[in-house]
């Protein structure tokens, strides 16, 4: 029984880093009830506050996954999911927010910078938020495979049909490099217009 | 930013830089301002594109979970709650029938009334009765279970008379336990002698309590046709029937 629910837990792991989401649904979709239940029996959480804060643990564990971080655990991923739930769960009774914090950052093999919330950084990043939506094709899948579902050149030439890792790659430099352009572009642009206030 | 430069700065960001990589790296960023914030900016733009990631990872979760409530709104599940609503729909669905089937039991109450017994006269309190008398006896004085019992223990030959039936028959009708009054109503209409069409309009009164209208019916229509025995009655609540 265990051991068959190892080999799930494995296959998830291994499908989800090559960008398959297949067997991440399906543990989405077999642990929601139970959690639910959990949730409501153990604090009371309403039905639709403790949907959100399961897909936030579900989009967290996630991110651990393809971070890497989950390959040598001790206990069943379960436990581990449990453990990223409960986390949410108590900042939510401590300051009532479901979301998962930007500065809940984010992979840890990324070295980020120490974020010192000001008015000018929230608007950074919002600036390159929009940014990246008006972003076109490949460059949208192509960043996200690789910055967030951090997916090997190789694999990412294979889902978007490019000769090899090195295409790839130069293409998403190019796409970096077009972000880069348009976000200094607006930053400069709003600069501008809040010196000529 | 060259090509170059950003594969450094990517390199620093991930950590794969050598130890002294790192240091020069570091040192660089703080003598030259605008480097630094070349590399900060990086630093943000991975940001975005991850908490973009995160964001259209939550739309499907969410589209996931309405697949899922779309599933359970066609699955019933019995809790509780909906223990409690089935409840209340079998309730409303059992208040009309209720109501029409004490409406049925209304008619059976206005239209009946027992039969004069005429077979056996019985003088009031007379002694030293048989159980033949006594039957008819406890008949009359509308002690109608004791006249079941009674008639029930009459000799054979005395429970095949027309009499006997009918007014056990008309017992039982009395006592609402219409299945034994339709049995013995239908024995009297076979024997086909005098109390045939009185046991017709009880018979059909014994349907009425049974809620079998359509034999009521037929029956009441034949009374009405043959112009005899609580004519008026039967022509009446065949009108309440239909």
């Amino acid at each position: 029984m265990s051991t068959q629910k190892r080999i799930d837990e494995k296959k998830l792991i291994e499908s989800l880093k090559r960008g398959d989401k297949q067997y991440f649904n399906a543990f989405y979709k077999a642990g929601r009830k139970e959690f639910l239940s959990w949730a409501k029996r153990q604090y009371k959480i309403s039905k639709e506050d403790a949907i959100d804060i399961y897909q936030n643990a579900s989009i967290l564990l996630y991110e651990k996954i393809v971070d890497n971080q989950v390959d040598h655990l001790k206990s069943s991923l379960k436990t581990y999911f449990y453990g990223i739930a409960k986390n949410l769960i108590s900042r939510y009774f401590r300051e009532g927010q479901k979301e998962i914090d930007h500065q809940d950052n984010l992979q840890e093999h990324w070295m980020y910078q120490n974020q010192n919330e000001d008015e000018n950084s929230q608007e950074v990043r919002k600036l390159i938020q929009d940014q990246l939506s008006k972003l076109g094709e490949p460059c949208q899948s192509i960043l996200k495979l690789f910055y967030f579902e951090n997916l090997s050149m190789n694999l990412i030439a294979q889902r978007l049909d490019y000769k090899s890792a090195g295409v790839a790659k130069t293409q998403k430099s190019r796409c970096m490099q077009q972000l880069k352009k348009e976000v200094t572009t607006q930053m400069q642009l709003k600069l501008n217009s809040n010196s000529g206030k | 930013m060259n090509t170059g430069n950003q594969e450094h700065i990517e390199a620093y960001l991930r950590r794969e830089l050598s130890s002294e990589e790192t240091v020069a790296f570091e040192k660089r960023m703080e003598e030259d301002a605008a480097f630094k914030q070349e590399v900060e900016l990086y630093q943000k733009l991975v940001a975005g594109i991850q908490v973009q990631g995160r964001n259209d990872l939550k739309k499907e979760l969410q589209s996931l979970e309405n697949e899922i409530a779309q599933n359970e709104r066609y699955t019933i599940t019995l809790q509780p709650r909906h223990l409690l609503r089935i409840a209340v729909v079998v309730i409303l669905l059992i208040i009309p029938l209720y109501i029409f089937y004490s409406r049925e039991d209304n008619l059976f109450d206005q239209y009946f009334l027992p039969y004069d017994n005429y077979v056996a006269s019985v003088e009031r309190g007379a002694s030293d009765l048989d159980a033949y008398q006594e039957a008819f006896q406890a008949y009359e004085v509308a002690n109608y279970s004791q006249a079941t019992q009674l008639f029930a223990s009459l000799n054979a030959e005395q429970q095949a008379q027309e009499g006997v039936i009918f007014y056990w028959g008309l017992s039982h009708l009395a006592l609402k336990e219409s299945k034994s009054a339709i049995n013995k109503l239908k024995q009297v209409l076979e024997l086909s002698g005098d109390f045939q069409v009185q046991a017709k309009w009880y018979l059909a009164l014994a349907y009425i309590q049974e809620n079998k209208k359509e034999e009521a019916r037929l029956l009441l229509e034949e009374l009405v046709k043959s112009g005899r025995f609580q004519n008026q009655k039967a022509r009446e609540l065949l009108q309440k029937l239909s």
